[in-house]
């Protein structure tokens, strides 16, 4: 009774105003009234503004020459239209976050399982390479990167390059060949009952693979030169790598790695299936990545032998005609045209090393990376390899030591543990902080400006000085990092529903 | 120490035995000198103050702790540090925790088949069948495809002892099963290892339950301070008109 007394002591408001529901929505109400007017204001002093000038925000613009040139351009030039150079910003941002993305997790996954490592000099490096890291600007990191390491890398002339022209060695098809015989002797003699035969057939074949390869090297004397020279090329003027072109051979080839691939994976489901019914331990996945690589060099071998003109038309500058040289000869000889190369090669894949222009200046053929380019990658991956090693150290050690017990107990082997326990459970600690870290790289990029290498924020402020559309261009670069975000953001949900737990 | 193998048991050897086995953490010597038979089929219940060095002293027995000098054989075969020594024992000896310790991310079914597939290299119909089977035994079949999160404390326990027996161990250590648990389902959890105590497995437990040790047990042991005090028969244990040493009777007139 007395309570009640209390309750309607005063009544200042009206019931209805003291109803949480009705204060909760006029409360809602004033917010969204209070962001239009602010909303509408802008617009209209932003208006006001820029049609005083005559610049008010459009899109037709973006159809008209852009006037500049860019460095990390591709096929682009300064006759091209503003979009086209804002596509090549987009791309740029892109190739430094998708790669990014992939190398740091790597990275990162590494360092954090270094940091729990018994051994105690790998576990004070990674800490030591995680404190300076994370506790030192991205922005500083990049800046050092370009100007400390890129910069002082050798001048065109002077590059590295590995391999180098003269090389000798057997040919690489053979040690690849053999590696897999060896990888096949060891699978699939594990299947043989008896350890001591099966430890016999392992070491005798293994021999049998090594001397075999010696005799090789002995026959042909110290090997023929090779002919992957240089696979990478390593300057100032950054990094050029080689290029793997499909010839025309390249069709026949896939249907080799196809059905390759579609064996193994019957293979693997079939011996999936063989361990459920029987018990019989079988490591599926090793047997499944011999089956494919050796179907992939049997396809190569086999292109190796496919029937090839014995002479080919070469064209002759000094008599500027067609002359008819012998296969062999025609190859050696540098002369032929790239698509001559394709069309006569016995490889599925040509192999193209970097090469320099004939002032030796500028890179080619081959995929080339900038300086510009390797001091954001390197600059960002690193810096946030760091946050994502402390995450997974985190993860792993998130993971109740009664779990661990609980498995000891159970008598699984260590890899067992590892990767029926401590993963899963692990993964769903990692994976929210990880996603968090993937969307910082992402934006982390636009400060590729800081050494001038054209990304996406760097190519839309030059436009932006030049058309004068800056509210155009800043929604441009909003929803391009937008999109790039929801992306990351929408893969991290899917693959965080997968490990998400079931409680009550 | 007084001899208790004077009862008749199943077999004649003795599946565990610990001789002057100690154990340090760092400067504290959890264990001194203890030395310890286990025949077949027994059911041995271990009490004491906390900090006594009874859950150290079973989990010595799995190698979940090691112990630093003196020598423990269990099922015939020495605990060094041989790996192979290890994995063995540890697949005829089940451990029940006081955490249950199940995994969360797997499904009751796939909790009690996964050491059996494993490490057993069991069929998953066979593995399954038997998960089944030790389902129905712990009362709880209809449970079989729910996670752990989603049951109660002690059916949570109850699957975790089926888990341990699925791999069909010889000897079961239960590490204050109950002590986790509310009341009411003290007594499910107790009524489980009750049953699997009359089908004759050989257990170690570590328990505060007297009427449990009382009822069941063949040779209750008393730890205090890393030492075993004093063990024999429950019903010697247990009666008043027993003298005891002053710390086990300190220690029972607190409890009982």
């Amino acid at each position: 009774m007395a309570i009640k007394a209390e309750s309607q002591q005063e009544h200042l408001l009206p019931t209805v105003f003291r109803d949480g529901r009705i204060l909760k929505g006029i409360a809602q109400l004033l917010f969204v009234v209070i962001v239009v007017i602010v909303l509408n204001d802008l617009q209209t002093r932003i208006n006001t503004a820029l049609e005083s000038t005559n610049q008010s925000p459009n899109f037709e613009f973006l159809q008209n020459r852009a006037g500049f040139s860019l460095a990390d351009s591709g096929s682009y030039s300064s006759n091209d239209r503003y979009i086209d150079a804002f596509q090549v910003g987009f791309i740029n941002t892109l190739r430094v976050v998708l790669l990014g993305l992939l190398s740091t997790t790597v990275i990162g996954i590494m360092a954090g399982i270094f940091l729990l490592s018994p051994n105690f000099l790998l576990r004070t490096i990674s800490r030591a390479y995680v404190e300076v890291l994370r506790n030192t600007p991205v922005l500083l990191q990049i800046i050092a990167w370009y100007f400390i390491v890129m910069l002082s890398l050798p001048q065109q002339q002077e590059s590295i390059a590995f391999p180098r022209e003269g090389v000798r060695s057997l040919p690489l098809l053979q040690y690849g060949l053999s590696l897999v015989v060896i990888l096949v002797i060891w699978q699939y003699g594990g299947t043989l009952r008896r350890p001591a035969w099966r430890n016999g057939l392992r070491q005798v074949g293994i021999a049998v693979v090594v001397i075999v390869n010696l005799l090789g090297i002995v026959l042909v004397g110290s090997g023929t030169p090779i002919e992957f020279y240089p696979g990478i090329y390593i300057s100032i003027k950054g990094v050029a790598i080689f290029e793997l072109i499909p010839s025309s051979m390249f069709g026949v080839w896939m249907v080799f790695v196809v059905i390759g691939a579609i064996v193994s994976m019957a293979l693997s489901r079939y011996f999936a299936f063989i361990t459920e019914s029987t018990g019989q331990p079988i490591p599926r996945t090793r047997y499944a990545l011999v089956t494919f690589v050796g179907f992939t060099l049997l396809g190569w071998v086999i292109m190796g032998m496919r029937p090839t003109p014995s002479v080919i038309p070469v064209y002759d500058e000094d008599r500027d005609e067609f002359i008819d040289m012998e296969y062999e000869e025609a190859f050696e000889s540098g002369l032929l045209t790239i698509e001559q190369e394709l069309e006569y090669t016995r490889q599925p894949l040509l192999f193209r090393p970097p090469t320099l222009d004939r002032r030796g200046r500028n890179i080619e053929t081959g995929i080339e990376f900038s300086p510009n380019y390797l001091a954001v990658f390197l600059g960002l991956v690193i810096y946030t390899s760091a946050f994502i090693a402390e995450i997974v150290r985190a993860g792993i050690q998130a993971v109740p030591k009664g779990q661990l017990e609980a498995s000891r107990a159970l008598g699984l082997s260590q890899a067992d543990m590892l990767r029926l326990i401590i993963l899963p459970q692990a993964l769903r600690v990692i994976i929210p902080p990880l996603g968090n870290q993937f969307l910082n790289l992402s934006k982390n990029s636009s400060l590729a400006i800081a050494v001038a290498y054209t990304d996406i924020y760097q190519v839309t402020f030059t436009i932006i000085n030049q058309s004068g559309q800056s509210v155009t261009g800043i929604v441009m670069v909003m929803l391009s990092y937008l999109f790039i975000s929801l992306c990351i953001s929408l893969l991290m949900n899917v693959i965080n529903q997968r490990y998400q737990l079931v409680t009550r | 120490m007084q001899d208790s193998s004077t009862q008749v048991m199943a077999g004649d050897e003795p599946v565990i035995i610990c001789r002057e086995m100690n154990k340090w953490f760092g400067d504290f010597h959890v264990l001194r000198n203890i030395s310890l038979e286990v025949m077949p089929q027994e059911v041995l219940v271990i009490i004491g103050p906390s900090g006594s060095g009874k859950s150290t002293l079973i989990r010595c027995i799995n190698r979940l702790e090691e112990h630093q000098d003196g020598t423990i054989v269990v099922n015939g075969i020495e605990l060094s540090h041989d790996v192979q020594n290890i994995a063995e024992i540890r697949r005829e000896t089940g451990m029940v925790f006081q955490q249950f310790n199940l995994f969360p991310h797997l499904t009751v079914m796939d909790n009690i088949t996964l050491a059996p597939m494993k490490v057993r290299h069991w069929a998953r119909d066979r593995a399954e069948q038997r998960a089944m089977e030790l389902l129905e035994r712990v009362e709880i079949p209809e449970q079989a495809f729910k996670y752990p999160g989603q049951l109660s404390g002690g059916q949570q326990q109850r699957v975790a002892i089926a888990r341990a027996l699925a791999m069909e161990p010889k000897i079961m250590l239960f590490d204050e099963p109950t002590s986790a648990l509310d009341p009411e389902m003290i007594k499910e959890v107790l009524d489980v290892m009750k049953e699997l105590a009359r089908t004759g497995m050989t257990m170690l437990v570590v328990t505060h339950e007297m009427g449990f040790a009382r009822e069941v047990a063949d040779r209750v042991i008393f730890m205090d301070m890393g030492r075993i005090v004093e063990e024999g028969p429950p019903e010697n244990f247990f009666s008043p008109d027993i003298v005891h040493h002053p710390r086990t009777q300190e220690f029972l007139d607190q409890i009982l």
